[in-house]
């Protein structure tokens, strides 16, 4: 579990400069939990995941704690076994040649016994569907494809959460959605958490749990349906509204009975497909 | 394509191919063939996924790579010609790469934007105005940048210095290698704003490369699509839009409007998908649900 109790944090604090970069942040994210972080720049997100990796310690109020250990600077090599992190371009965390030797560095460093080390590759290069590629050099892969190196790198550490840094910002669509199936299917499979930080409503759709963060605070936290009623605020706070969720709220606003949570595409059509037809549609609200 | 007058085009490309490390056993075909023809004031999106060829064949165009096979010309002129001035022809073709860290050379924003007036020996005081001038046209105040830390800057930000920097070079050919890649949905309408406003000066001829119709679509007069280094479909935006399943089995990220009414055609199938706006597609359905502004 990780519990953020009542966390602020400041850069140079108490200098004329002082930045307050998160405030007030109070939430437990329980093992195995599936969950988006989205804000723009600026909004905590980073400073959120320096907190969680060990890279930024203490808080400047309240305590940091993963699976019941502080986060401190004692602490950092034990936090840092149990979080691992995966960064929002590859190239600056891949530090070999080879696909398999930049999985097999980070649990050569824990000091792992030679076959633990050569399961633990084996398994995380499975996951990614990356056995193939083991004896590739990353020079000729694709971004996607090391982004995935870069995940199994994280996965062979055998992290209790797995936290995800944008990985998906360079990405085109479909290659960032299909990384979001691998982190679901990780989750499901080794009940490994997942914290995906992002700007894009419509990968946050996919998860199980939304946090919205403004201005280094939580402006909104639940499921994704239950955030993304709030079109008007996420769009205040210059987040993207999918454009399903969007169309929808304007065509209730027109007085349309459309039915449920409509998050994606196809709850849209679905909804439209559920409405009594033939059908008369007023150009005012109902009143 | 419609010949606006006896000029050359600005570009034409025929029969271009490439191939990245060619006789080497890591040897990959990046482009198979590429004929086209881009006129002066045009503004073209060249959309295809990774690895499709579309930097490699905006690379071609100011004569990055050596071309062996096919020919390039700029304004009728072959590019690879014996005697052929490529000095010029770079300052002519402007690109703006994919990740600006590879383009920013100075570690200051003004002397960044400078490099490229000052390296083709422009005086002084025009370097300052034309400096001044491209921070400004960028949103990047030129007072408040000109000594910031390029370092110290957002993604969003670097981009625009790397967009001022060529654009300091008044170049009849801006090239935008994914200029949306990277930036969050604040950094994304922004710099969309500033993109939108270089597309109005005529005398500026626009290419920009993307994986996604998104922005390109509003962008742009003209989408080329690329497939595995081919051209697959050339044409104007709204009849190119309208090829949703082609552009989708491409792995083309499709704009909102489009793949959302792509998804309700399953129940009004003759829903057009050539839509721009979230308003065309709110339009659309309000006349097939039964509503009609009176």
């Amino acid at each position: 579990m990780i519990v953020l109790d009542h966390v602020s944090f400041t850069y140079r604090e108490g200098e004329p400069d002082a930045v307050p970069a998160l405030r007030d942040l109070d939430l437990t994210i329980e093992p195995g939990q599936f969950v988006a972080v989205i804000g723009h720049n600026g909004s905590g997100k980073s400073t959120l995941v320096k907190l969680l990796t060990a890279v930024l310690y203490p808080p400047t109020e309240g305590e940091v704690r993963i699976e019941g250990i502080p986060v401190r600077h004692e602490t950092r090599w034990e936090i840092r076994r149990r979080v691992s992190v995966v960064f929002q371009d590859p190239d600056d965390q891949l530090v070999m040649n080879r696909v398999g030797d930049d999985v097999a560095f980070g649990p050569e460093n824990l000091g792992l016994p030679r076959e633990e080390i050569a399961e633990r590759v084996d398994f995380a290069l499975g996951a990614m569907g990356l056995g193939e590629l083991a004896e590739r050099m990353l020079d000729d892969l694709s971004l996607g494809q090391k982004q995935r190196v870069a995940i199994a790198g994280a996965l062979a550490m055998r992290p209790r959460f797995l936290i995800l840094d944008e990985p998906t910002s360079l990405l085109p669509v479909a290659a960032a959605m299909s990384l979001i199936r691998v982190a679901r299917d990780l989750n499901r499979r080794e009940a490994m958490g997942v914290i995906h930080i992002t700007h894009s409503m419509v990968e946050a759709a996919l998860f199980d749990r939304v946090i919205v963060l403004d201005e280094g605070r939580m402006v909104l936290d639940g499921s994704p349906a239950e955030v993304f009623r709030h079109v008007d605020r996420l769009r205040e706070i210059g987040l993207d509204v999918p454009l399903a969720a969007s169309l929808a709220h304007r065509l209730r606003a027109r007085g349309l009975p459309l039915e449920g949570d409509i998050l994606t595409e196809t709850d849209l059509r679905e909804a439209i497909a559920a409405l009594p037809r033939p059908m008369t549609v007023k150009k005012e609200r109902p009143g | 394509m419609t010949d606006r007058s006896d000029r050359a085009p600005l570009i034409e490309m025929r029969d271009f191919r490439y191939t990245y490390l060619e006789g080497t056993p890591r040897a990959s075909v990046a482009v198979r063939g590429v004929t086209l023809e881009i006129q002066h004031g045009e503004r073209v999106g060249i959309v295809g996924p990774t690895q499709s060829g579309k930097s490699t064949i905006v690379d071609a165009f100011a004569h990055l790579l050596r071309l062996r096979e096919g020919q390039v010309f700029y304004e009728g002129q072959d590019v690879a010609a014996p005697g052929y001035n490529r000095v010029a022809l770079r300052r002519s073709v402007g690109i703006v790469f994919q990740r600006p860290d590879f383009q920013l050379l100075e570690d200051v924003v003004g002397k960044d934007v400078a490099f490229g007036p000052t390296t083709a020996g422009l005086p002084a005081e025009e370097t300052r105005q034309r400096v001044e001038e491209s921070l400004n046209a960028v949103g990047l105040d030129y007072k408040e940048f000109r000594l910031r830390y390029v370092h110290a800057l957002s993604g969003g930000q670097k981009r625009r210095v790397a967009i001022a920097g060529v654009l300091a070079m008044r170049t009849p050919l801006l090239v935008l290698d994914e200029p949306m890649a990277g930036l969050d949905p604040r950094g994304r309408r922004e710099l969309f704003e500033l993109l939108m406003r270089l597309r109005e000066q005529r005398d500026l001829t626009l290419v920009m490369c993307s994986s996604s119709l998104a922005e390109t679509s509003l962008l742009c007069d003209r989408l080329i699509i690329l497939q595995e280094g081919q051209i697959v479909i050339d044409g104007p935006v709204r009849d190119v839009l309208k090829e949703t399943e082609r552009l989708s089995g491409l792995g083309i990220t499709l704009p909102e409007p489009v793949s959302c009414a792509r998804e309700l055609h399953q129940i009004f199938p003759d829903l057009p998908t050539d839509l721009l706006a979230e308003d065309e597609l709110e339009t659309e359905l309000l006349v097939r649900l039964g509503a009609r502004d009176a």
